[in-house]
Order: C-alpha cells, then sequence, then structure tokens
C-alpha cells in the first residue's frame, strides 16, 4: 500500500458526518439583519444627529447613504460568498463593492470641492474627529465578530480578499450608523475620520486577513 | 474531428464531476465507503493537477497530501448544487500556493507562485524548464563528486545514507560535499 493510499485510509477513518456549511444566501440573510439591528441599536444608544429631519432629504445625504448600504450588502455578500471555495465565481462580486467605495470617496472629494464648507480646524479637529472613528469601529465590532466566525466556520480560499472584504463590510457598517449620529457635514470632516479610516482600516484588514482565517 | 474529441473530454469531466459531487454528498453524510472511493478517484486527478505545478517530483506526494488533507477539512463547505471540480481546484490551488509561500520562505525566490507568474506574463512551464535547464547546466559546471552527490540527493532522490554507501564514505563528508557544492552553484547562478 503506498504512503497515500494509507493517508487516504486515516482520512477516511476520520470522515464522520459532517453537517453542511448554510447556503451563502442564508448566512447573508442571517448577517445582514443582525447589523441592521446593531445600526439600530448604535443610533439609538448614541443619539441620533440633532439635524436628522433637516438633513434627511437633501441629495447628499440620500445618496451617501444609499451608497453607504449598497457598501454593507455588497462587501458583506463578497466576504461571505469568498469564505466558500468555489473557482466558477466571477470577479464581479469584487468589482461591485470596489466601485460603490469609490464612488461613495468620489461624492465626499466632489463635496470638498465645491467650496460650500470652510475646511478649518474645526472640521479636522481630532476631539470630535476620533470620537466618529471610535463610534464606527464600535458600532461595527459585533456584526464583524458575527461574520468572523461565518467565514472561520468556511474555508476561504483567498485569504487577502476575504480579509478586505469582511473589514470593509464591518466598518461599512459603523459609517451606515455614523450617518445618523454625527452631525458634521463638513465633507473634510468626512473624508478624514470616517472614509480615511474605513480605507485604512479595510487595507490593514486584508494584511490581517492572511493571519485571520488561514486554516 | 478535434471539436467532437474536445466534447466528450467536456462530457467527460461534467460526468465525473457529477459522480464526484455524488459521493461528496453521500460522505457529508458519513458514508465512508463513498468518501474512500471519492478520495482514491481524486488521487490521480490531483496528482497530475500537482505534477505540471510541482518542480520538485519528490514533493508531488506531499502536496497531493496536503489537498487531500484541505479537502478533508473543508468538506462541510461543498454546497451540493454547485459544481465539485471547482470547488476541489479552489482548495488545490490554494493548497499550492499555500505550499509554494512555504517554500520560498524556507529556500528563497526558487520557485514562484501562479499569480506571481501571471502577473509578468510568463507560464510556468516556460518558467520551469528554464529554471531546469539553468540548474542542470550549472550542476555539470560542478566539480566532479559534488555533481555526483547533488544529482544524486537531489535529481534521483537517494538518501544521505545510501549517497554514502554508494561512494564508500561518511554521511557527514557526504553532507558537506552537498553543502559545498549548493554554495558552488549560487555562485555559478548567481553569475550566469
Amino acid at each position: 500500500m503506498t504512503e497515500t493510499s494509507e493517508f487516504i485510509e486515516r482520512i477516511v477513518k476520520d470522515g464522520e458526518a459532517v453537517k453542511p456549511v448554510a447556503p451563502p444566501l442564508t448566512r447573508f440573510l442571517f448577517w445582514i439583519l443582525s447589523a441592521l439591528v446593531l445600526i439600530i441599536c448604535g443610533i439609538l444608544i448614541i443619539g441620533p444627529r440633532t439635524d436628522l429631519s433637516l438633513i434627511i432629504n437633501s441629495k447628499r445625504f440620500i445618496l451617501e447613504t444609499f451608497l453607504l448600504a449598497v457598501l454593507v450588502v455588497l462587501s458583506g455578500a463578497t466576504a461571505l460568498s469568498l469564505s466558500i471555495p468555489d473557482e466558477s465565481y466571477g470577479r464581479l462580486r469584487i468589482v461591485l463593492p470596489t466601485i460603490t467605495l469609490a464612488g461613495w470617496l468620489t461624492i465626499i472629494t466632489y463635496h470638498l470641492g465645491c467650496n460650500c464648507y470652510v475646511a478649518g480646524y474645526s472640521a479636522l479637529n481630532p476631539g470630535p474627529g476620533l470620537r466618529c472613528t471610535a463610534g464606527i469601529l464600535m458600532i461595527g465590532i459585533i456584526p464583524g465578530i458575527i461574520l468572523f466566525f461565518l467565514i472561520k466556520r468556511a474555508a476561504p480560499v483567498n485569504l487577502r480578499l476575504v480579509g478586505f472584504f469582511s473589514f470593509l463590510s464591518l466598518l461599512a457598517v459603523g459609517a451606515l450608523a455614523l450617518q445618523f449620529i454625527c452631525d458634521n457635514p463638513n465633507p473634510a470632516h468626512v473624508l478624514v475620520w470616517h472614509v480615511l479610516p474605513v480605507v485604512t482600516i479595510a487595507i490593514l484588514g486584508s494584511l490581517a486577513g492572511a493571519k485571520l482565517f488561514k486554516w | 474531428m478535434n471539436s467532437k474529441r474536445t466534447n466528450k473530454q467536456a462530457d467527460s469531466k461534467r460526468e465525473s464531476s457529477a459522480r464526484w459531487a455524488a459521493l461528496m454528498r453521500k460522505a457529508q453524510n458519513g458514508d465512508r465507503e463513498a468518501y474512500r472511493q471519492l478520495l482514491n478517484e481524486l488521487c490521480p486527478v490531483l496528482r497530475s493537477y500537482v505534477r505540471n505545478r510541482v518542480s520538485n517530483i519528490h514533493e508531488v506526494e506531499d502536496v497531493v497530501q496536503e489537498i487531500l488533507m484541505g479537502l478533508h477539512k473543508a468538506r462541510a463547505t461543498y454546497i451540493p448544487n454547485r459544481p465539485f471540480s471547482s470547488w476541489m481546484f479552489a482548495i488545490a490551488k490554494y493548497k499550492l500556493i499555500d505550499y509554494e509561500r512555504r517554500l520560498m520562505r524556507k529556500r528563497g525566490p526558487e520557485i514562484l507562485s501562479e499569480e506571481v507568474l501571471a502577473e509578468h506574463d510568463i507560464s510556468a512551464s516556460t518558467y520551469q524548464s528554464s529554471l531546469e535547464n539553468d540548474v542542470r547546466s550549472a550542476i555539470a559546471k560542478l566539480p566532479e563528486k559534488q555533481r555526483k552527490v547533488v544529482t544524486m540527493l537531489k535529481l534521483e532522490g537517494h538518501s544521505v545514507k545510501e549517497i554514502a554507501h554508494e561512494l564508500n564514505a561518511s554521511e557527514s563528508a557526504v553532507k558537506v560535499t552537498a553543502h559545498r557544492a549548493y554554495k558552488a552553484l549560487k555562485k555559478i547562478l548567481e553569475k550566469s
């Protein structure tokens, strides 16, 4: 008997019944619902922004919120679908959330260039700024932990991409909640304390993914 | 004629994939006989997949076993209505890249991963054959004793003990000769 045949026999001995992981859609729905509940809890606990009734009909607010909601959905779905080994999936699942992220960045940068707001020290003040970044992380942490366990239960084969999109989705959850919490609409503030932390931590997440999701 | 053959091959691949999917579903339910049959059927397929991508033929079986272990660990992630081959080759590729990374860390950039090769638009087989030619011509330049030790150890796969017996030398002498040969090879390859 060759070495590999003996190896197969050893594996077969260990081959008790396993419960297949739930279909991607079921896992995604479970995650997105828990993320939605946590967004609402986060807004209620920290308290909604004072100008919410004024801003809720503004084009910029609607567009940013829509893009962030799409980013949450797409990046979460991508992270979960990448956690199942399959060579037949297309690149669209990677391209779409990346385009949405770029769209969010573009809108903020566009408004920054509009000169509609005074970009000064107050916009970049680290006091409220850091509170926003901390808020994004605090609200995103539980959906992040849920996502982590859903991915660990599977077998991701592209660890960096899974790392990037899982971190991006949990941060997008936090950033979406912040839309209803932070009452500083200055694009400089949003760019420095909302967008940059999301992008930077998601990139760091791609590095961490290689360690976190290795199996 | 050619298109008929291609169609036949595609049909046969689809049939195999469907059969493996059925066996995997049974294996997920704890049917060990189906699991044994599945792994035994996958083994030659994986061996041929790995052989085309790993330069050191003595490590092919190790990599095949790593992939088999990967399939075993991840068997709960096979979703019955998805194509089995896509699932299997995704894991095989992951384990192969993992093996290459470990090898690169251990030995330096001797072997490049598929991703790196793709970036530089070089096919794996072209790279491997050119690397093999370089190494073989470098080995040919070594002094006779060193050449014999390296050939027996690395190309023919003999153990140090067997080489020591063959050359009528001690095992430590063989190791020292091999070490000197590697240094000399490095210099030759760097120059070329």
